[in-house]
């Protein structure tokens, strides 16, 4: 006798009940939805109204970031330092490590970058004032993959800039130089864009590529982290 | 002002989601495959594409399991009702294994090309051969040509090679490419209307069978379908065929490459401080059996957030040694990473060399060094994966600690599962499709690590599993009777004591006793030897049973007899293939060989396929002349944002044959191992830093 037999054992995993309490669906569901533990109760929240007063009064580094096309900002701050990378983190501990302004990592928002490598003139990883930004470089970006080293996107870039402007980030005027940055690779076109301030070429603002599934991510700097 | 460092900093946040965009890949014919209709294209699917199709035509209805094994190799197993082929309803059920390679993918102004057979090795109703063209020509059109032989050469043939042998499903490969050879081709639009295609084809299939023995009516070589793909991985077709036919196919397809939720989405790992270059390096504190314990338990509820359980622990001089089991996470490497970031946080900073062991299934496997100050050289680093492979040290682990380690202190622990189960026959010897509902109810009391007691008891809820049941004429019928055990009242699949142990590093064994399955008890042993280093092992099982009673839980038969088999293990590194070849005598005596291929991917993903052939003759096999089916394994993980290890499972394939028949026993030791490997570690090295 010939049986073929379709086992749906995706529902069963959903309605199973065990000795550990519910599936790891509603186990899961739970922890994503219930609200945060008493140790993570809000200081500074990107839903309260933001201010400048409590940016300072926050006093430690923190970014604001969001994926394009998303509604909503998370604040992120900075937890690791780690030679020149700072990474940080949200509360649901989504990561994002910068190299100066430069993105080079992110962790839990699902198609993480693993690293970037670039230039040692690249003037978003190493703040540079506008006017000795290169008019081109290179760029490795590192996704998982099969093996140790994943997959590579091995760009090149061209740096355009427009007319200075203003830009208002939490109650701050900036004076920024606008930048455009063009970059290809086989089968992989982006654009990003910097807002830096000329005289140290610190970037406010910016609009960065982090890999085709998360597509931009857009990094406001509230408070820069620095050594001093 | 110094803007110092916060490990939380409270936000509220919103959940993340990224959308990915689909390219359109071939249509699928109505037998499951990249095709046109009833004919073949030279396209293939993307690599990893997985479709399960039904399909229904007045000829044959049934389902099939396509699986892309390689870019360029498409397979598909095939379980059809031709319900008129020797006679009017008289149906013959056909199983057949379809391969299809591309010789040439299409560039430029030369088109694709490849080679296929359906019924590989398999002389059957459905078997055939041909060598296909397909070129897309612009405005969504795609052209395909080609030459076929066996079915796909019978309707006006236009040469002959050689003499075809008759199709009496007998094994061999005499019948490849003879007898008459006829022309065949056909056009698709891909239309504006996204989602929906236009099909029409000129057959080379005569069904000359169907026309002999029943009511169809070849009246047109011309075929015409229209394919509808209302949301990615969901397919419908209707044909109308021959002049005289309809023809309805589902299929429903995914992709391992492209996960319904994206695998990384979740919690991020815990970021990596270095310590300073003039830390305390002092170990005398280490020296403490409290201290250890201390720590231990500071570690572990921050580790078993993130389902990851210490089982043994020590700590000496600048070394800690932990023993885990990983419940959560579907890679290890993974897991891995996490232990490592949180131990470089929480540890006092003398502590240098990490060495985790991941425990499964109450075995230790392999055990895995990493030093903290390569770990804080290299996160966040462009080359933070090949580097961190450089230097982590893999070896393998003996199954315990020494006796002063630290040692979780829970057994005796019980464990229990109620899940409902829904198995769905096809075809059953012509019977429609029938839908059950099944109760599992599953228990696992572990007196020790590596010892336990485990239980599974099934109740049918609603169906009709087991009606009609016949007793089987065979002189052993330790497979064909298998209706009968399907009484509707309660079942005990699985009631067994369980011993998995080692009996050195790289050599696993286990021994089992009682109800071993749900036709056979007696007594089990294995012993597995795979070194971690290795892409390959070899194991040994031998089994002692007893044939149990049909309709008594406890009851057995009066067949008795002795099973085992040796087995080769191979990881290929290609592509996830894994090759396993197991030779020994089968549960009916008959002596034989079982091959089986699996490709398995890096996100949990897994497609298999075996042949079993044995010395019994094909008439004594049963049906289907000889063993054969297909499975598919997805992890839940790769449709739903959870940190989790379970997986739902489907089988295809020939079950109530008694030649070439195991025991099916709850985990085999191979399996449970498999993934502690260096070769898999390698695979799957890009999620340590995730």
């Amino acid at each position: 006798m010939i049986r073929s037999v379709l086992a749906l054992a995706a529902l069963s995993v959903l309605a199973a009940c065990s000795s550990n309490g519910a599936g790891p669906v509603v186990t899961a569901i739970k922890d994503v939805i219930l609200p945060s533990k008493s140790e993570d109760v809000p200081v500074i929240s990107a839903r309260s109204t933001l201010t400048r007063e409590k940016i300072e009064a926050f006093g430690l580094a923190l970014i604001r970031g969001r994926i394009e096309g998303e509604d909503i900002s998370n604040l992120l701050t900075g937890t690791a330092v780690n030679g020149e990378y700072v990474t940080y983190v949200s509360s649901f501990r989504q990561n994002i490590t910068m190299l100066g302004s430069l993105v080079t990592g992110t962790r839990g928002m699902g198609g993480d970058l693993l690293s970037v490598r670039s230039d040692h003139n690249d003037p978003v990883a190493h703040a540079t004032p506008t006017d000795a930004w290169p008019e081109t470089l290179t760029r490795d970006y590192r996704f998982p993959g099969i093996g140790p080293t994943g997959t590579t996107v091995s760009v090149s870039c061209a740096l355009t800039h427009a007319a200075d402007t203003t830009v208002i980030i939490v109650e701050v005027n900036y004076d920024v130089t606008p930048f455009t940055e063009r970059c290809k690779a086989d089968g992989v076109a982006f654009t990003n864009t910097y807002l830096a301030q000329p005289d140290t070429g610190q970037i406010w603002q910016s609009s960065q590529w982090v890999g085709d599934k998360i597509g931009y991510v857009n990094i406001d700097v509230l408070e820069p982290y620095s050594v001093e | 002002m110094p803007k110092h460092l916060y490990r939380h900093i409270p936000a509220s946040l919103a959940l993340l989601a990224a959308t990915t965009v689909y390219a359109q890949s071939p249509s699928f014919s109505l037998n499951g495959t990249a095709g046109l209709i009833d004919m073949p294209t030279a396209q293939m699917l993307p690599d990893g594409e997985t479709a399960w199709t039904f399909s229904n035509s007045s000829t044959a209805y049934g389902g099939s399991l396509t699986f892309q094994m390689l870019p360029n190799l498409e397979t598909s197993v095939h379980f059809m009702t031709l319900p008129d082929w020797t006679a009017i309803g008289e149906p013959l059920f056909a199983q057949s294994l379809d391969l299809k390679y591309q010789i040439l993918p299409e560039s430029g102004s030369m088109p694709s090309v490849a080679i296929g057979s359906r019924g590989f090795l398999t002389n059957g109703p459905l078997s055939s051969e041909y060598i296909v063209a397909s070129k897309s020509v612009g405005y969504g059109m795609t052209v395909t040509g080609g030459l076929g032989w066996g079915r796909l050469g019978s309707y006006r043939p236009i040469g002959t090679i050689s003499t075809r042998p008759a199709a009496d499903s007998t094994l061999g490969i005499n019948h490849l490419f003879t007898g008459d050879v006829a022309l065949f081709g056909g056009l698709e639009w891909d239309t504006p209307v996204k989602g929906l295609s236009l099909k029409a084809e000129y057959s080379s299939d005569a069904y000359t069978g169907e026309q002999v023995f029943g009511e169809f009516e070849h009246e047109s070589p011309l075929n015409f379908g229209i394919d509808y793909e209302p949301i990615h991985g969901v397919s419908v077709g209707g044909y109308y065929n021959y002049g005289s036919d309809f023809g309805l196919r589902l299929t429903l397809s995914g992709n391992p490459n492209r996960p319904i939720v994206s695998p990384d989405f979740g919690i991020g790992p815990v970021p990596v401080n270095p310590r300073l270059g003039d830390y305390d390096r002092s170990e005398g504190w280490a020296d403490s059996p409290m201290t250890t314990e201390f720590l231990v338990s500071a570690l572990a509820p921050v580790l078993e957030a993130e389902g990851i359980v210490i089982e043994e622990a020590r700590i000496t001089g600048n070394t800690i040694d932990l023993y885990v089991s990983n419940n959560s996470m579907p890679q290890t490497t993974k897991a891995i990473g996490r232990i490592v970031r949180t131990l470089s946080v929480a540890l006092p900073h003398s502590v240098e060399v990490f060495r985790i062991t991941p425990v499964a299934s109450g075995l230790a496997t392999t055990t895995v060094e990493i030093r903290r100050s390569d770990l804080e050289a290299q996160v966040d680093r462009p080359n933070a994966g090949p580097d961190s492979w450089a230097t982590t040290r893999f070896t393998d682990a003996s199954n315990h600690l020494p006796e002063s380690a630290w040692t979780r202190n829970i057994y005796p622990d019980f464990n229990w599962s109620l899940n409902p189960i829904i198995p769905v026959n096809l075809a059953s010897n012509g019977a429609a499709a029938s839908v059950d509902v099944l109760l599992n109810a599953s228990a696992s009391y572990r007196l020790s690590r590596g010892f336990s007691v485990n239980g599974s008891l099934t109740q049918k809820i609603v169906g009709n599993i087991g009606e009609d049941a016949e007793t089987s004429t065979s002189s052993t019928p330790v497979r064909s009777n298998f209706a009968l055990y399907q009484t509707g009242g309660p079942t005990l699949d699985r009631l067994t004591a369980d011993y998995d142990f080692k009996l050195a590093p790289s050599t696993y064994a286990r021994v089992s006793g009682g109800y071993l399955e749900r036709m056979f008890a007696g007594v089990s042993g294995e012993v597995l030897w795979m070194p971690t280093s290795q892409n390959w092992g070899v194991g040994a099982e031998v089994s002692a049973v007893q044939q149990r009673g049909y309709d008594d839980m406890f009851g057995f038969e009066d067949y008795q007899t002795v099973t085992g088999h040796a087995s080769f293990y191979w990881d290929t590194g290609y592509n996830g293939i894994e090759a396993q070849v197991d030779v020994g005598r089968y549960l009916a005596g008959d002596i034989g060989s079982t091959v089986t291929l699996t490709r398995r991917f890096t996100n949990g993903w897994e497609v298999s396929g075996f042949v079993t052939l044995t010395d019994m003759s094909f008439e004594d096999f049963g049906e289907g002349k000889f063993a054969k089916g297909v499975s598919l394994s997805i992890p839940l993980r790769w449709t739903m944002p959870l940190e989790t290890r379970s997986a739902t499972g489907v089988s295809f394939g020939t079950i109530g044959g008694d030649g070439g028949a195991r025991l099916e026993l709850g985990e085999r030791l191979y399996t449970t191992i498999r993934d502690y490997d260096v070769v898999d570690f390698n695979e799957t090295w890009g999620a340590f830093w995730q």
